[in-house]
């Protein structure tokens, strides 16, 4: 350990709530120790939520360490802090360009460029983005880009703090995940514990004599929790209690519809 | 040992059936005469032995308590212990009658039970023989057993 | 009148309601209730309750807390349930009912339980 990173961890065990971590998370990235960077860039995520360059920092060791989804989510969180950030509409650019997303990567590095202008590796960025889009445009159609199954929901939950599975008949994750704020991907906990209330209104609907279930709400303590039957399977999505019961039933509606297509494209 | 009437086999896939859409523990289909018919979920042929044995006990009593109290026989008991319950019930068929007996926990309750109840006596009507087929085979020294084991589980020679 | 008439008499009175029952939770047996005829009450009091149960329990161990409020949505209709105190107010609807509307009432009248 350098002396440098020693220094800082003991200022921050002296005073977590300094903002010694952004240094240190950044030389911990710098040095590749991507789980520590994590670590030490979440806490002060936990801390310091209301700074656009925290989620911004979380976002680039999540990236190092291959993870997408947990990039561009806090690269959105960055933006709704800061719309303007030219380091998150950098880092979304960069993503969306990795993805195939054209014209997001277009907006995002068009925004980067307009707050950083002459920015060389932004410069290179542009270029090489209309370089590959051309190519892929003349190219004959492909099928659109693949999603890892844990990314399939992240367009349609966007920003709004929610969270979507898509579970088989026994429960287990078929795509989506549930992250904690410490990086843990809860996903087969839930789906473990709620796929049984599918089975359970299933029973129901027998002698119900009202069809079969369409959806299904729970509003908890802590969560709204909705689910919908999808192939021989369940799409569900939970979202904090401030989220309006609406807005989360047209999540599920979304979801549910991207669920069937990826299944559809991966038959 | 486990008694089983002539037509073994008939009457297990309705209480199967039954034991599944009610989520239940265990259960028993039974003559009133404490022959068993079918059973689901029981670990040791003794424990079943036992179980038709105290039901059948039971629900004799229940009848002469409830023609005493209430003019008509009792047709149904329900237990709820503290992390199980039973259910101990009547199943009218066209010639006669049989016992269920239903042990569940908290991924079942009585309603459901009851509900389900209803299922088991048409799915029992639709799958039972024949009078003749179905009556119990009382083996020549059942009584015998049926009071022997009576007696072993309340602690008598 | 029984104790739980007014919250009966509120649920039951929106457009679309074809029953509201009040259900023991641990048990499924309805306590009290006001139904259309041809309702079943007792399949929709055991099976709501048991559902509702299902629900509070998995997302118990879910994290998610104690459930307060279930909707079930089926092709020809919904089925509300809000508890407390080990009591479930069951609320059986056609689709065209005003969900907005009949989940506050539940909610209000399960909160006087």
């Amino acid at each position: 350990m350098s002396a440098d990173i020693r220094a800082m961890s003991e200022q921050l065990a002296a005073d977590p709530s300094s903002l010694i971590f952004l240094p240190l998370a950044e030389q911990l990235l710098g040095r590749g120790d991507l789980a520590h960077a994590s670590r030490v860039a979440r806490k002060g995520a936990e801390r310091h939520a209301h700074r656009a360059d925290v989620h911004d920092l979380v976002a680039r060791i999540a990236l190092a360490q291959g993870d997408e989804s947990t990039a561009e989510r806090a690269w959105r969180q960055s933006l709704s802090i800061a719309p303007e950030f030219g380091a998150a509409h950098r880092g979304l650019g960069f993503l969306c360009y990795r993805q195939g997303r054209w014209s997001e990567a277009e907006a995002h590095l068009g925004t980067a460029r307009s707050a950083t202008p002459g920015d060389p590796a932004l410069e290179a960025a542009w270029e090489a983005l209309h370089v590959a889009r051309a190519e892929a445009e003349a190219a004959p159609a492909a099928p659109a880009v693949a999603h890892t199954p844990g990314q399939i929901f992240d367009e349609a939950l966007g920003d709004s703090g929610q969270v979507a599975l898509l579970l088989d008949r026994d429960g287990l994750v078929v795509a989506g995940q549930y992250l904690t704020a410490e990086g843990e991907d809860l996903g087969a906990l839930i789906g473990a514990h709620l796929s049984g209330v599918g089975d359970e209104a299933t029973r129901a609907m027998r002698h119900f004599g009202l069809g079969a279930w369409t959806r299904i709400a729970l509003e908890t303590e802590a969560a709204t929790v909705v689910m919908a039957p999808t192939d021989d399977g369940v799409t569900l999505v939970a979202a904090p209690r401030e989220v309006p019961l609406g807005l989360v039933r047209r999540t599920l509606e979304q979801c549910a519809t991207v669920a069937r297509q990826w299944l559809g494209g991966a038959a | 040992m486990i008694r089983h009437s002539v037509t073994i086999g008939w009457a297990d896939a309705p209480l199967k059936r039954f034991v599944d859409d009610a989520r239940l523990e265990l259960a028993v289909l039974l003559h009133t005469s404490g022959q068993v018919l079918a059973q689901v979920g029981f670990q040791r042929s003794l424990d079943v032995q036992t179980a038709c044995a105290l039901s059948a006990a039971i629900n004799a009593s229940a009848e002469h308590l409830g023609g005493m109290l209430d003019g008509k026989p009792f047709t149904g008991l329900h237990y709820a212990g503290k992390a199980r319950q039973i259910y101990l019930g009547q199943v009218p068929t066209k010639d006669s009658r049989l016992l269920v007996l239903a042990v569940f926990d908290t991924e079942s309750s009585l309603g459901i039970v009851q509900l389900y109840l209803k299922e088991l006596y048409a799915n029992v009507a639709a799958a039972a023989p024949a009078l003749e087929d179905s009556s119990p085979a009382l083996a020549e020294n059942f009584e015998a057993d049926l009071n022997r084991n009576l007696a072993q589980l309340f602690g008598r020679p | 009148m029984s104790a739980f008439a007014s919250a009966l008499a509120a649920v039951t009175r929106h457009r679309g309601v074809m029953a509201c029952l009040v259900v023991a939770e641990e048990d499924g047996i309805v306590i009290d209730g006001s139904a259309q005829v041809g309702v079943d009450t007792a399949a929709f009091a055991a099976l709501t309750a048991s559902l509702y149960r299902k629900a509070s329990r998995a997302s118990g161990s879910a994290g998610f807390g104690q459930t307060s409020f279930c909707e079930l949505e089926a092709e020809r209709g919904r089925v509300l349930a809000a508890g407390r105190n080990g009591i479930v107010l069951v609320a059986v609807a056609e689709s065209r009912a005003n969900l907005g509307l009949l989940r506050v009432e539940l909610l209000k009248a399960a909160g006087g339980l």
